[in-house]
């Protein structure tokens, strides 16, 4: 799991419900999150929100949809340590369109020879708007397959590039999310349930009246997890998150 | 490239590699592993690779990326950190299928990364992000 993440699920979980015996899979550099947009919205903000205050990095946040409001209450003792001055650390980027998503990543390169500060996490929220979206509706489910791969590869490429050029030995972390069956918007962007247990970890994220998320990870019984099926249920206020190491 | 095949599968590309190196062809039995490892797209794959279709592109940042000529004309664009083809037969074969490692363009790749048969074409960095995005190709 992405060490970003790693953070904000321990310093934000439940005390009581954290398990020793629950082990966080070795670190990797990519994290699919799979679950309901808002949930996943707030998680991706809280994870760039705390790299850029507990790791001082740069963090690129990619999302169709610009933020009206903040979308993680920073109040609280957990939160204590994040402050909204951390948010100068983060570039959003609002592209409108699966070319345009394409067309910035596929820009970050030109970051070295513009003597910038590169990202060393890079976020893309809501993946399914970009494959999936109204432009999308008639595209055959293949293609929109491919289009998700060639985006995530073209993340995994920028990535593995900026990480030979960041300094300090420091590494490129990449986390997208999904909404999959998205509805009314095309076929959906179906997850494939290959990892096994392991290393697809659950979690229970609650979202709080007022706007706090709290997390509570869940040990997946034997056989839970369907192979080939979309793992995670979606209601009203007890949402659990698939996150998927690639 | 950095390597997602199997371990066998890498084995065998350094096979080819050391042996390439040492005779300048590949012998049959390496030929017959190729096959077998690799299925169906390894003949296409040595035509492209023994016309020379395979250009490592890269810019003034350092980005590389190949760029594959296939039989039709239309050039493919694989990463070199990952599998990634823009060809029917990747998105069928490989991605829904789960049938094949590889298409024929990106074995292409491999084996002239390992033969040394690359071609190499120097672009300006905005040009690279529009080969990258999927947008443009360089000039033949």
């Amino acid at each position: 799991m992405v060490d970003i993440l790693d953070i904000v699920f321990k310093r934000f979980s439940l005390q009581r419900h954290v398990s020793s015996n629950i082990n966080v899979s070795a670190l990797e550099n990519g994290v699919l999150v799979v679950g309901d947009e808002n949930i996943n919205r707030s998680l991706l903000f809280l994870a760039a929100v705390t790299a850029a205050s507990e790791l001082g990095i740069k963090v690129l946040f990619f999302t169709q949809s610009q933020f009206q409001s903040l979308p993680v209450n920073f109040q609280g003792s957990a939160s204590s340590g994040l402050k909204p001055e951390y948010l100068k650390k983060i570039r959003f980027v609002y592209p409108k369109t699966l070319d345009d998503l394409l067309e910035d990543v596929a820009s970050l390169h030109e970051l070295v020879a513009e003597a910038a500060a590169l990202p060393s996490l890079v976020i893309v929220d809501s993946l399914e708007r970009y494959v999936c979206g109204p432009a999308a509706q008639n595209r055959p489910q293949q293609e929109t397959q491919s289009a998700a791969a060639h985006v995530v590869a073209l993340l995994h490429d920028t990535a593995a590039f900026l990480t030979q050029n960041l300094e300090n030995e420091a590494q490129c972390r990449v986390i997208v999310s999904i909404q999959p069956e998205w509805k009314g918007q095309g076929p959906g962007l179906q997850v494939d349930g290959n990892s096994t247990a392991e290393e697809q970890l659950r979690w229970h994220v609650v979202l709080q009246p007022n706007g706090a998320l709290e997390f509570c990870p869940v040990s997946p019984e034997p056989g839970e997890i369907p192979q080939g099926q979309n793992p995670v249920e979606v209601n009203n206020e007890h949402v659990p998150l698939a996150i998927t190491d690639s | 490239m950095a390597s997602f095949l199997p371990a066998v599968a890498e084995q065998l590309l350094k096979d080819v590699q050391k042996t390439y190196s040492e005779k300048s062809q590949i012998p049959d039995d390496l030929l017959i592993a190729l096959r077998f490892v690799f299925g169906s797209c390894t003949l296409q794959a040595l035509d492209l690779v023994d016309q020379r279709s395979v250009t490592c592109v890269s810019s003034s940042s350092g980005r590389k990326v190949f760029q594959v000529l296939g039989g039709s004309g239309r050039l493919y664009t694989c990463y070199t950190s990952c599998h990634y083809c823009p060809c029917p037969a990747f998105s069928f074969s490989v991605l829904r299928r789960n049938e094949s490692l590889v298409c024929k363009h990106i074995l292409a790749a491999y084996l002239c990364q390992v033969m040394g048969l690359c071609q190499q074409e120097q672009v300006s960095d905005q040009h690279m992000t529009l080969i990258l995005s999927g947008r443009a190709q360089p000039d033949p």
